[in-house]
């Protein structure tokens, strides 16, 4: 039942449902979960802080494919949108605070996508302490999207995206939904311009029951530059991202609650799309302290 | 061309087999609550003598009961409550795992008042004031004996602990004590 019910999800919803699933959806029982809820607030910081990074990278990217926005007239497009994210070696291991007095005061050790944990030993006493194996494996994480993108007032479009997450009985709800405007500047540059340019103001949000919330703002200004079917398209923009985590340990003490900030802080985007009648296929990858992809099928005019 | 191998291969999976990168084995590091033996100095003559008789089992997690991989201690403290007079405080921490030997782990011995501080002197960094016992090294390969039993065979019984500790502070009429605290920390399967 479940290969079947898979088979008739779009393929970019399985990605992101499934891997909500692997991070927290399945968080009751689940082994990431019971490997985060080991953790008390002063060192779980360092073990999610890649997943509000990689995240964050994804949440903010595959917003648009051209910079191309009519000033007038109605324009309507659904596009299925899949981003990942890099996972490289720095999102693999942390620096963790050894206990109060030890020596070394610090050690290298696994976050939640690293390998198995390391210890430190404290060179006095012997003592020692270990962190914890990372719980995912895996070389990139994908995230994807329904994407609507409506207009134009005023060479303005407005863009929404989401994604319906099915429940899974006795797991947090998840969902995950986006809102956006973009602002044609080139439709001020003349009738003809050279190139289009377009700014956009983006906005989205992923909540897991309440335990984990993640959101992403992004602003920034877009290019696109058409070749018959072929349009070059790029961006640079700023970002924020944060993750707010909530749970109680599972050895007891102080409920946790803390917001992680995503290290990506500004990404460059460049892509192409084919634009074959009211088929867009695009492409595109996003540099940044993240690496990132998107892809995805367009369908509109 | 490696990213979109990997990207090919997990929409594979998402589409024959299901999204599963789960780590196994999966071990997580458990911060166990302390196992504290704490005593009143005696306003008499200034002694004291405290101890706790502890099941470790109980202090794992439900969620991780029988899968447990291994045990070790990473910090021992030694601390002074209450109001703290003036004047020395001395005395010995002893360990004993279920019926085996009992082991001096510790001593310790300074101003009351340099024991007040917030969580304790710890004998990871204690200046002196707490120094590791004759059974120190005992206690520690007995821990390094559990762990393995673990290792090997998480349904291993976890022995019970226990903790006494002794020795004489300032006669005075203030109530204070001493506390010494031994922490835990277990490895447990989260698969």
């Amino acid at each position: 039942m479940v290969k079947q019910s898979q088979f008739y999800f779009s393929i970019a919803a399985m990605v992101s449902a499934l891997t909500f699933g692997s991070l927290t959806a399945r968080a009751d029982d689940s082994s990431v979960d019971k490997a985060i809820k080991a953790f008390g607030e002063n060192q779980v910081r360092g073990y999610v802080q890649p997943v509000a990074d990689i995240f964050g990278a994804n949440m903010g990217a595959g917003w648009y494919r051209s910079a191309e926005i009519p000033t007038t007239g109605f324009n309507f497009s659904v596009d299925i949108v899949g981003m990942g994210a890099l996972v490289g070696d720095e999102q693999k291991t942390y620096t963790a605070a050894a206990p109060t007095g030890y020596n070394p005061s610090t050690f290298k050790t696994a976050t939640i996508f690293g390998g198995k944990g390391d210890s430190v030993v404290d060179n006095n006493t012997k003592l020692s302490y270990r962190g914890s194996d990372g719980a995912i494996n895996t070389s990139i994480v994908p995230l994807a999207a329904l994407q609507v993108n409506i207009g134009s007032i005023y060479g303005t479009q407005f863009m929404v995206r989401g994604l319906p997450i099915p429940s899974i009985s006795g797991s947090p709800k998840v969902s995950y939904w986006g809102a956006g405007v973009r602002h044609s500047i080139s439709q001020y540059l003349g009738d003809e311009p050279a190139v289009h340019l377009a700014m956009s103001l983006t906005y989205s949000r992923i909540s897991v029951g309440d335990i984990i919330t993640i959101t992403n703002f992004g602003f920034g200004p877009q290019i696109s530059k058409k070749f018959s079917i072929a349009e070059l398209y790029g961006g640079i923009g700023y970002e924020k991202s944060s993750m707010n985590i909530k749970y109680t340990p599972s050895a007891g003490g102080t409920p946790v609650d803390i917001t992680l900030d995503g290290v990506n802080k500004f990404r460059g985007t460049l892509g192409l799309v084919l634009n074959l009648a009211i088929l867009h296929i695009h492409a595109d990858a996003n540099f940044g302290s993240i690496t990132n992809f998107s892809a995805g099928l367009g369908f509109g005019f | 061309m490696k990213t979109k191998l990997a990207l090919a291969a997990c929409v594979v999976l998402l589409v024959t087999a299901g999204f599963d990168c789960i780590n196994s084995p999966l071990n997580v590091a458990l911060n166990l609550d302390p196992v504290a033996a704490c005593s009143t100095v005696s306003p008499g003559n200034g002694s004291f003598f405290g101890s706790t008789n502890v099941n470790l089992a109980t202090l794992i997690p439900s969620s991780f009961t029988n899968n447990l991989r291994g045990l070790r201690v990473y910090d021992i403290r030694v601390q002074a409550t209450g109001q703290y007079p003036n004047g020395v405080v001395s005395g010995q921490g002893f360990v004993r795992f279920g019926s085996d030997p009992e082991l001096q782990v510790l001593s310790f011995s300074g101003q009351y008042s340099a024991f007040g501080v917030e969580n304790g002197v710890s004998l990871l960094n204690s200046g002196g004031l707490v120094t590791a016992g004759p059974g120190f090294v005992a206690f520690m390969s007995r821990i390094a004996t559990i762990s393995a039993a673990l290792a090997s065979n998480s349904d291993t019984a976890l022995p019970s602990v226990t903790l006494r500790g002794t020795g004489s502070g300032p006669a005075n009429s203030q109530t204070f004590g001493v506390c010494i605290k031994i922490y835990f920390q277990a490895d447990a399967n989260a698969n």
